[in-house]
């Protein structure tokens, strides 16, 4: 599938153009700063209307029956909740790459890298890319994107996110000598996904918290003066009564206004402490095409086999343990 | 929030100075128990929320080791708790989306990376926007109350006051803030405190609105195990529902009509005070009424302290002698705008439009009032009857017929017939029978005389309103035969059905029959012309019905006809209505103020019943309805100083 064809807007609006083409809107007609589309039946139904005639000039806007589309309008708006709501799951092959020097790759993953002996295995193995939303609520409120790739032969979050460019350079079918990916443990994959995750929201969140603290600190400060303010003038009143019974009464106040202080500074820190609510925006599964080479290494005590995988796209390697084939 | 502990007697507790102990005797407080507890040191006496109390944990067998699972699940799948960070949770629509990976059900490429901008646009903008916008359904939206929502979630942190001036949408602003943080996933268990007679109104409007279910909390069910729930401040501050709601976590509580919160010794107020909530809205447009102490509690309700104590704001801000006066207005102005929104008409753009409010008299014909003359002389002879059980068994029956003969002769005739044969009523079947045939004399009804000729004059819309069925069916088929199009709308119609009449209305025909339930919650403001066939006697139910079209949004001049025929209940109601406090120059909203202790329940219906009915006279008729609407023109004129008191203290 090529990329929609693009009509003459600006560059910063082209996102736009894409959706509109990309959700079956046709351009009938673009003159005057003003662009007419046809929305087809799919964005018709869902802005409920057939036809949409747009504009990115905000005086042009003001016309009647033209709407304006810049970001911010309620149309933009209309469009990214569309796109929100679509392409949430894509899967997608990354193209081995010509140039790849594979004894140069394989000699600098291992010391003492003698030669090549054979290529073992080839197939192509699976990289999860976990997008989350996450949304920090606290004094300084934040919205973060985070992406997190899992490599799926290897066990583990990787460091290095894949990038999107890479990702569209995808072939459109799997390359005819490479075998088919294994099929990976999604639960698994998303645990440890997530576990990343938590790690970034605990750092942002500490971080937060820090610069928070003032903000917090100032408002529980505030309930405890009060307090002591209340306790004061209790206890004041507690040495003027003369009765009995107006002590007593008066004793039992304090003791409640304790505990309403102890209460109310406990509410008060949950509620200021930061929450964060994190969503799945969207999971993309990348099939990347793979080598397993075996390889004659000097390991100090003479020569043995060592099997190293390579990444064709991204010029990656790792080496598979002694024992087993070096995936998981 | 961790909710409180119940304990019950036999109870064993841990204490950490006093050791082990047995709860013996509870004594029931209004917001904590008082506890007798024997301690191996004595007996003591201590509150259920002693800090240093605790019950004893159960101890129970540990469980034989589950097999080992062979698939690590480190998030709980509905829970949605997190394993190991308490603030952080996930989003439940996670799992469906994993699950579609699982099964491969994927999305073309090109939508993947469109669906990536999009997101990465929307978190540029992170917490600027509102996410609840894209989902509100027939609300205007208008910027005052975005600007408000977005106060309350950053700048107040969920605790705020909301203290707009009347009509301007306090309820659409808290049904944003609740819906923006339910969106968000930072808000699960909610509480809606409103006066009685707006529970409906309230579980109509967030429904409608905002696509959230609440459930109305009465005296009896099980409402305690939901977590959107409406309630009447009257009816969750009795000894048993105070209990459940106190025992309770809520995540928002939202009450509405806030200033009967006023005064810090009700138990209402301290209802509210004890209450588990972490964010907490309270809405008036009144919030000082008498007093600034009365603005001083509700503030102290949502954040302790921020005015200090009540002695030290006495000093630093009210005026010695005055307590209506402010002074060091800028201080408190700043203080107060940390949880205080207050938006007034002339901050804004908003142009109400103009009432014409047209009274149309008739008389009965002669056979219709032999029929309202004999109605009511049955109605008082139940109400006067000496037997407590007669009294009790036709009390509702005689309410509804004499509100029926009021709205058309086919309502009351529909009642007449079906009562004359249930056996229930057989000791006055001789009765029944001769007002159902003096019922069927009639002929000619006047009302529907001059709502003919009202249509006639011009070819616009409109709403007629009735109470019954039984008059909107008649009402329905006799416009017909008139050559008029109409379509009805009533309260058992389903929601998929009322939906329908309304864009038939609105795209189709002419006129719109509607009983009371009619279009709640419903944008109706495309009508300009509304008809009272009948007039509620409670004035909130009439001034419903006015604001399905005098709303925001709507452009035209309105017109109001209110159907009066002499010598009526009714009658006497549109008097004091219309005459004694003007209602219909009030803005939506305004009728609660006037209303005061009226607006509670049913009262003011029961007061016009109890006048219409035990009246021996007519001298003693008119007394009593004058006395009424004395009362409630004092209501009016208090209402008015107290607007004028608010928009002193807190500018206009």
């Amino acid at each position: 599938m090529g990329r929609p064809a693009r009509v003459r807007i600006p560059a910063r609006y082209r996102w736009m153009a894409d959706l509109l083409a990309r959700a079956g809107a046709t351009l009938r007609d673009s003159s005057d700063g003003v662009h007419t589309y046809d929305l087809g039946p799919e964005l018709g139904g869902f802005l409920r209307r057939e036809r949409v005639c747009i504009t990115f000039r905000k005086r042009t806007g003001e016309r009647d029956g033209v709407e304006l589309a810049s970001p911010g309008s309620w149309f933009h708006d209309q469009l990214l909740r569309y796109a929100r709501e679509r392409g949430r799951v894509a899967e997608g092959y990354l193209a081995p790459r010509d140039d790849v020097d594979r004894e140069g790759l394989l000699r600098s993953r291992r010391r003492g890298f003698r030669e090549i002996v054979d290529l073992r295995e080839r197939r192509y193995g699976t990289l999860l890319v976990f997008t989350f939303r996450v949304s920090f609520y606290s004094e300084l409120s934040e919205e973060q994107l985070q992406h997190v790739t899992f490599d799926c032969e290897r066990g583990r979050a990787i460091r290095k996110p894949i990038l999107r460019q890479l990702f569209l350079t995808r072939p459109e079918a799997p390359a005819e000598d490479f075998g088919a990916p294994r099929k990976p443990n999604i639960k698994k994959a998303f645990a440890a996904a997530w576990e990343v995750l938590e790690n970034q929201v605990e750092t942002r969140v500490r971080e937060l918290q820090e610069k928070g603290q003032p903000y917090l600190e100032e408002k529980v400060a505030q309930v405890e003066r009060y307090y002591r303010q209340l306790l004061a003038e209790e206890k004041r009143l507690l040495k003027s009564r003369a009765s009995r019974r107006g002590q007593d009464e008066s004793r039992g106040r304090i003791d409640l206004l304790k505990l309403e202080w102890e209460r109310r500074v406990k509410e008060e820190t949950e509620r200021l402490k930061p929450q964060v609510v994190a969503s799945l925006s969207a999971v993309g599964r990348v099939w990347v095409p793979l080598e397993r080479w075996r390889c004659r290494v000097e390991n100090g005590q003479g020569p043995e086999t060592r099997d190293i995988w390579l990444d064709l796209a991204r010029n990656e390697t790792w080496e598979a343990p002694p024992s087993g084939n070096g995936t998981r | 929030m961790e909710e409180r502990h119940v304990y019950q007697v036999g109870d064993k507790v841990l204490h950490s100075d006093f050791g082990e102990g047995l709860v013996v005797e509870i004594r029931d407080r209004a917001f904590y128990d008082i506890l007798e507890v024997v301690f191996p040191g004595g007996v003591k006496r201590l509150t259920s929320i002693h800090p240093l109390l605790q019950p004893k944990p159960v101890v129970v067998e540990p469980p034989p080791p589950r097999p080992r699972r062979r698939r690590p699940r480190p998030v709980k799948r509905k829970g949605k708790d997190p394993a190991r960070l308490s603030y952080l949770s996930l989003d439940g629509s996670a799992w469906d989306l994993i699950d579609r990976v699982g099964k491969g059900k994927v999305d073309p490429l090109e939508d993947y990376h469109l669906h990536l901008d999009a997101e990465e646009m929307v978190t540029r903008r992170g917490f600027e926007n509102l996410l609840c916008l894209d989902r509100l359904s027939g609300v205007d939206q208008l910027d005052y109350q975005k600007q408000a929502c977005l106060r309350v979630l950053r700048e107040m942190r969920g605790r705020g006051l909301l203290a707009d001036e009347v009509g301007l949408g306090k309820t659409i602003e808290a049904g944003m803030v609740l819906k923006e943080y339910m969106l968000r996933g930072l808000v699960q268990r909610v509480l809606v405190l409103v006066p009685a007679s707006l529970t409906n109104q309230w579980r109509e409007e967030l429904q409608t609105k905002f696509g959230l279910d609440f459930v109305i909390a009465g005296r009896r069910g099980d409402w305690a195990e939901h977590d959107l729930l409406i309630c009447s401040l009257d009816t969750a501050k009795t000894a048993r529902n105070r209990h459940r709601l106190l025992t309770k976590a809520f995540d928002l509580v939202i009450v509405d009509e806030a200033h009967r919160l006023r005064n810090h010794q009700t138990l209402a107020w301290k209802f509210v005070a004890a209450l588990n909530s972490k964010y907490l809205l309270l809405l008036t447009a009144t919030p000082v009424q008498n007093d600034l102490r009365e603005l001083y509690n509700l503030v102290n309700l949502l954040r302790p302290g921020t005015l200090g104590t009540y002695r030290s704001f006495r000093r630093r801000y009210m005026v010695r002698g005055d307590k209506r006066l402010p002074k060091n207005t800028a201080e408190l102005s700043r203080l107060l705008s940390g949880v205080m929104i207050r938006t007034t008409r002339s901050k804004t753009d908003i142009k109400f439009p103009l009432r014409r409010v047209y009274i149309v008299p008739f008389q009965l014909t002669p056979e219709e009032r032999r029929l309202y003359d004999a109605v009511t002389l049955f109605v008082r002879d139940r109400f006067t009857d000496s037997d407590r059980a007669q009294f009790l068994k036709w009390h509702f029956v005689s309410m509804v017929l004499q509100k029926e003969i009021g709205s058309s002769t086919p309502a009351a005739q529909h009642t007449l017939g079906r009562a004359r044969n249930d056996p229930r009523y057989r000791n006055h079947r001789e009765e029944l029978n001769r007002l159902y045939e003096l019922s069927r004399q009639v002929t000619r009804h006047a009302k529907l005389q001059g709502l003919l000729e009202i249509l006639s004059k011009a070819d616009d819309k409109a709403i007629i309103f009735t109470q019954f069925k039984s008059t909107m069916e008649f009402l329905s088929a006799r416009l017909r035969e008139a050559g008029y199009t109409t379509v009805v709308f009533h309260g058992g119609m389903p929601t998929a059905d009322k939906d329908q009449a309304i864009r038939t209305f609105r795209d189709k025909v002419r006129i719109l029959v509607s009983t009371e339930a009619g279009g709640e919650g419903r944008n109706l403001h495309f009508c300009q012309k509304v008809v009272n066939y009948d007039l509620p006697w409670n004035p909130m139910k009439v001034e419903q019905r006015i604001g399905r079209v005098h709303r925001l949004g709507q452009t035209g001049d309105i017109e109001i006809y209110n159907f009066s025929t002499e010598n009526t209940v009714e009658s006497h109601v549109l008097e004091i209505l219309h005459r004694k406090i003007d209602m219909f120059e009030l803005v939506i909203g305004e009728m609660d103020m006037v209303l005061g202790d009226f607006a509670e329940k049913k009262s003011f219906e029961a007061a016009i019943f109890h006048i219409w009915a035990a009246a021996r006279n007519r001298r003693e008729l008119e007394r009593r309805f004058r006395d009424l609407g004395d009362q409630l023109s004092m209501n009016r004129k208090r209402y008015e100083s107290v607007r004028s008191l608010d928009e002193e203290i807190f500018g206009g």
